[in-house]
C-alpha cells in the first residue's frame, strides 16, 4: 500500500465517522420541541457533503483494491463512532457495549491483515 | 393486515435490517462499477469520479440513498452506540458476498476476523434487546 492510498483510507474513514456524527446530531436537533430548521438543514447538508467525499474516495480506492481487503478498514470507524457517540453526543456507553465495540474493532483489524 | 405490516415496517430493527442488506448490495455494486471503470494511469482516478461512467455505480448510489433513509429511520429510535455496532453486520455480509459474487479469496485469518466481529455483535445484542423492551 502506498502512502497516498493509506492517506486516502484515513480520509475515507474520517469522513464516514464525521458523517455519522453529523447525521445523528441533525436527527437530535429535529427531535427537540422547538428547533431551528435552518440549523438542522445546515448540519444535515454538512453530513451529506462529507458522505459524498467518503463515497468518491471509496470508488478511487476500490479501483485499486479488492473489496474484501479494503472494506474492513471502514470498520475501524466502529470504535471511533461508539466512543464519539458517548463523549460528544452524551449517549450512555455501558461496559458491555464498550467490550463489544472493542471485539468488533479487533475482528475488523484481523480481517484487514489477511 | 396492512396496519400490522405498517407497524412491522416502522420498527427500528426492521429498518436496520433493510439498511444492512442495502448497504451490502451497494458495496458490491460500487465494486463492480469501480472495476469496470478502473484506469490507474488517469490522474483523476483517485477522486473516484470516473466511476460515475458505470451503471453499477449508479445502482450503488440508489441502494446507498435508500439505505441512508432506513438508517435515518433507525437512529431516530435507537441510540447511535447501539445502532452502529449492530449495523456493522455489513462487515460479515460484505466479505461473504465478495467471496460468493466477486470470487475474491478469503483466507483463514479473514474468517477469524469475521468470527470476532460476530462475537462482538453477540456481546452488544443483550443491551440492544433491553433497549427495545423500553421502546
Amino acid at each position: 500500500m502506498t502512502l497516498l492510498a493509506g492517506l486516502l483510507i484515513f480520509v475515507s474513514v474520517s469522513c464516514f465517522v464525521a458523517g455519522q456524527i453529523l447525521l445523528k446530531h441533525a436527527m437530535d436537533i429535529t427531535a427537540r420541541p422547538a428547533y431551528s430548521r435552518s440549523h438542522a438543514v445546515l448540519v444535515f447538508a454538512l453530513a451529506i457533503a462529507v458522505f459524498a467525499v467518503n463515497f468518491f474516495v471509496n470508488i478511487g480506492l476500490l479501483q485499486r483494491f479488492d473489496l474484501s481487503y479494503f472494506f474492513p478498514f471502514q470498520g475501524m470507524s466502529v470504535v471511533l463512532i461508539a466512543f464519539a457517540g458517548a463523549f460528544i453526543l452524551k449517549e450512555k456507553l455501558s461496559l458491555r457495549l464498550t467490550i463489544g465495540s472493542i471485539v468488533i474493532g479487533l475482528g475488523v483489524v484481523l480481517v484487514s491483515l489477511s | 393486515m396492512i396496519a400490522f405490516f405498517r407497524r412491522w415496517f416502522a420498527n427500528a430493527w426492521v429498518q436496520l435490517s433493510i439498511c444492512v442488506l442495502l448497504s451490502t448490495a451497494a458495496e458490491i455494486f460500487i465494486k463492480l462499477g469501480a472495476t469496470e471503470t478502473a484506469d490507474p494511469t488517469s490522474a483523476w482516478s483517485w477522486t473516484g469520479l470516473t466511476g460515475l461512467n458505470s451503471r453499477w455505480v449508479w445502482w450503488g448510489i440508489v441502494a446507498s440513498i435508500v439505505a441512508l433513509f432506513n438508517w435515518l429511520a433507525t437512529i431516530r429510535k435507537l441510540p447511535l452506540t447501539i445502532a452502529f455496532p449492530v449495523g456493522n453486520a455489513v462487515h460479515i455480509l460484505v466479505p461473504l458476498c465478495s467471496w460468493i459474487f466477486l470470487g475474491e479469496a478469503i483466507l483463514t485469518r479473514r474468517w477469524l476476523g469475521i468470527a470476532l466481529v460476530l462475537i462482538g455483535l453477540m456481546i452488544v445484542a443483550k443491551p440492544a434487546a433491553r433497549l427495545e423492551e423500553k421502546m
